[in-house]
């Protein structure tokens, strides 16, 4: 029930989505037919190729056109590559999540574990230590950092390749880079909410019947802290594709981030619209799953 | 046991009440501004930027765009103090004028996305209703957009440049301020005083201007430091993939691009330059930061 009303009301922000993706791709400026035919094309090649891809019918048309295909999974060909943009997103799109997967892995367990640890010790250097790392987390700018590791591990140290796809070592830099600036920011998190929860007084019922320290604090305590860590995750989301575009790019690594970023610089406006529209789209359902997460973690959100 | 911490952070009960009488709540804010070490440091950085800003054509030992082949790469030397990067021009001068190129930028982004986004905000808060399920759904619509992904599409309808890129980093800022200033004003708006304003006949206008938003300015500000950093480092990562301001403008993202060409026999061009990215969006976050809690009842020293 709960799902299915955020699903419904997840369909008009989809609607505006295409619309402005739409409505942007056809405001860039040049002459999609133009840049097919080439400078040396007649006026009437290029005519020719203009009605050809339904560029000279109404704006408003071409959007039920474009929406038409959009429902098959039509996104129209790339000027770049000359294949189906689709096709071209769905090979890339694996890479993406790979590395994704991977930095948030690293996020998550680097991040919660520092938070809890820091709750524990409050007031220590090693907690002083955690609030630092969290805010020099956000304010590093990724692509300093992959270079920076770029220039140790790959350069300097010859441990890690500088670039490129394929194996596990390939994904060690890329994923650090992801990781390093979401473990700063979900460290706060867990700090703060593990704090709040210590305090509660579930919390001091289970120490005082006795029960390990261990156990109050994994069972009862990180439990219900991770409500709001969870929340945050679905937050960071898009911070987190926005360093996932730069350090696909200093890394060479062959996904849809670094797609959109080349069909931008190509100017390849079909491409441009599918990726972008397809990263909205991931990034919608990736915001619904964190909402039904969130619902299974608290129950009181379901009733809300 | 370890320390449960219930001693210095007030129970989930403590009211968090009307605004106090302006000298009674001043003074736990100050005291907890100038009582965080971080702060200050945040304060100083973003002084230092700032200056580094206004004083550049002063402070540049060399022409930022001029450069000489026979100097190419070199390292940092008593002439040129940061090197010198891939086309012989003195870095430390391209640092200086890549400050003010992103002051610049994140002063007016700010402009941008601080007026869209607290009018919307305003409103939507103010008249609840059908206006703050439009604006609720507009800025859903570009929260639906990925975090940068954004700014790279408002930049390739609008192509490269600076004015673009003040653009699209605004535009990028737009949500944020219409979250908090919505939230703000919501809570503001339940005060008596605002009621009675109302009651008292005064025109709508007048009570969202002058009795709501001048009390809901403390989040604003404490966004804006936040939000300012935020826009140097979305425009120097603009910059760094290419779409934003080009080469050969010292642009900080835009001299770092450049520099990676180099970074095996020349990274003191990507690291130095880097450093001062990552410093001043520190200031701006650490700011920010103190600000924020001083500006917070539950987070006061008293």
């Amino acid at each position: 029930m709960y799902f299915a009303r955020r699903l419904l009301e997840a369909i008009p922000v989809i609607i505006a989505v295409t619309f402005i993706v739409f409505v942007s791709v056809r405001l860039i400026p040049g002459d999609p037919a133009r840049v097919i035919a080439g400078l040396e094309a007649t006026d009437a090649t290029v005519e020719a190729i203009r009605a050809d891809l339904g560029l000279d019918r109404p704006v408003l048309l071409q959007y039920v056109v474009f929406l038409r295909g959009l429902a098959v999974g039509d996104l129209g060909t790339s000027y770049y590559y000359g294949t189906p943009v689709i096709e071209e997103v769905l090979r890339r799109f694996p890479a993406t999540m790979e590395l994704a997967l991977a930095g948030l892995a690293i996020s998550i367990v680097v991040g919660i574990g520092i938070g809890v640890l820091s709750a524990v010790k409050r007031g220590t250097w090693w907690d002083r230590g955690t609030l630092v790392f969290a805010i020099a987390g956000v304010s590093m700018p990724s692509f300093w950092l992959a270079l920076m590791l770029i220039i140790v591990f790959a350069v300097d140290l010859g441990w890690l390749p500088a670039g490129g796809y394929g194996t596990w070592r390939h994904l060690v830099l890329p994923a650090v880079t992801l990781g390093l600036f979401g473990a700063g920011t979900i460290a706060r998190l867990t700090r703060s909410s593990m704090l709040e929860v210590l305090r509660q007084d579930y919390v001091r019922t289970a120490a005082a019947k006795g029960l390990p320290f261990r156990s109050v604090l994994f069972k009862h305590a990180l439990r219900n802290a991770l409500v709001p860590v969870v929340t945050m995750l679905g937050l960071q989301l898009g911070a987190f594709l926005s360093r996932a575009v730069v350090t696909e790019t200093v890394f060479g690594w062959p996904g849809i981030a670094r797609l959109t970023v080349t069909a931008v610089l190509d100017r390849d406006f079909p491409l441009i619209q599918g990726s972008v529209l397809w990263l909205a789209l991931v990034f919608i359902a990736a915001n619904l799953f964190v909402d039904v997460v969130y619902a299974v973690i608290d129950p009181r959100i379901r009733y809300a | 046991m370890p320390d449960m911490g219930g001693e210095v952070l007030p129970g989930p009960g403590t009211p968090v009440g009307a605004p106090e009488p302006r000298s009674v709540w001043r003074s736990p804010f100050v005291r907890t501004l100038v009582g965080d070490p971080w702060t200050i440091l945040g304060a100083l950085i973003v002084v230092l930027f700032l200056l580094m800003a206004l004083l550049a054509p002063w402070l540049a030992t060399h022409e930022p765009t001029r450069g000489s082949i026979v100097a190419r790469l070199q390292p940092p030397s008593p002439e040129h103090w940061f090197g010198t990067d891939g086309l012989g021009r003195d870095l430390f001068s391209r640092v200086l004028y890549g400050a003010r190129l992103s002051a610049l930028i994140g002063f007016l982004a700010i402009v941008v996305s601080g007026t869209i986004g607290t009018v919307l905000g305003a409103l939507a808060g103010f008249y609840e209703g059908w206006t703050d399920t439009l604006v609720g759904r507009t800025v859903d619509t570009l929260l639906a957009f990925p975090g940068i992904l954004l700014a790279i599409l408002v930049l390739a309808v609008l192509g490269p440049g600076i004015v673009s890129v003040i653009i699209a980093v605004g535009i990028f800022g737009v949500p944020t301020y219409a979250r908090v200033v919505r939230a703000t004003v919501l809570s503001v708006k339940q005060f008596d005083y605002v009621e009675a304003a109302a009651a008292l006949g005064a025109h709508t206008l007048i009570i969202l201007t002058r009795h709501v938003m001048r009390n809901s300015w403390a989040p604003i500000i404490v966004l804006t430091s936040l939000n300012f950093g935020t826009a140097v480092l979305t425009a120097s990562a603009l910059s760094f993939l290419g779409v934003g301001v080009q080469p050969p403008s010292p642009e900080w993202g835009a001299i770092i691009a450049e520099g990676r060409q180099y970074i095996r026999v020349a990274p003191h061009v990507t690291t130095i330059t880097g450093l001062f990215i990552f410093v001043t969006v520190l200031g701006f976050n650490l700011l920010g930061d103190g600000l924020r809690d001083a500006s917070d009842p539950r987070t006061q020293r008293r």
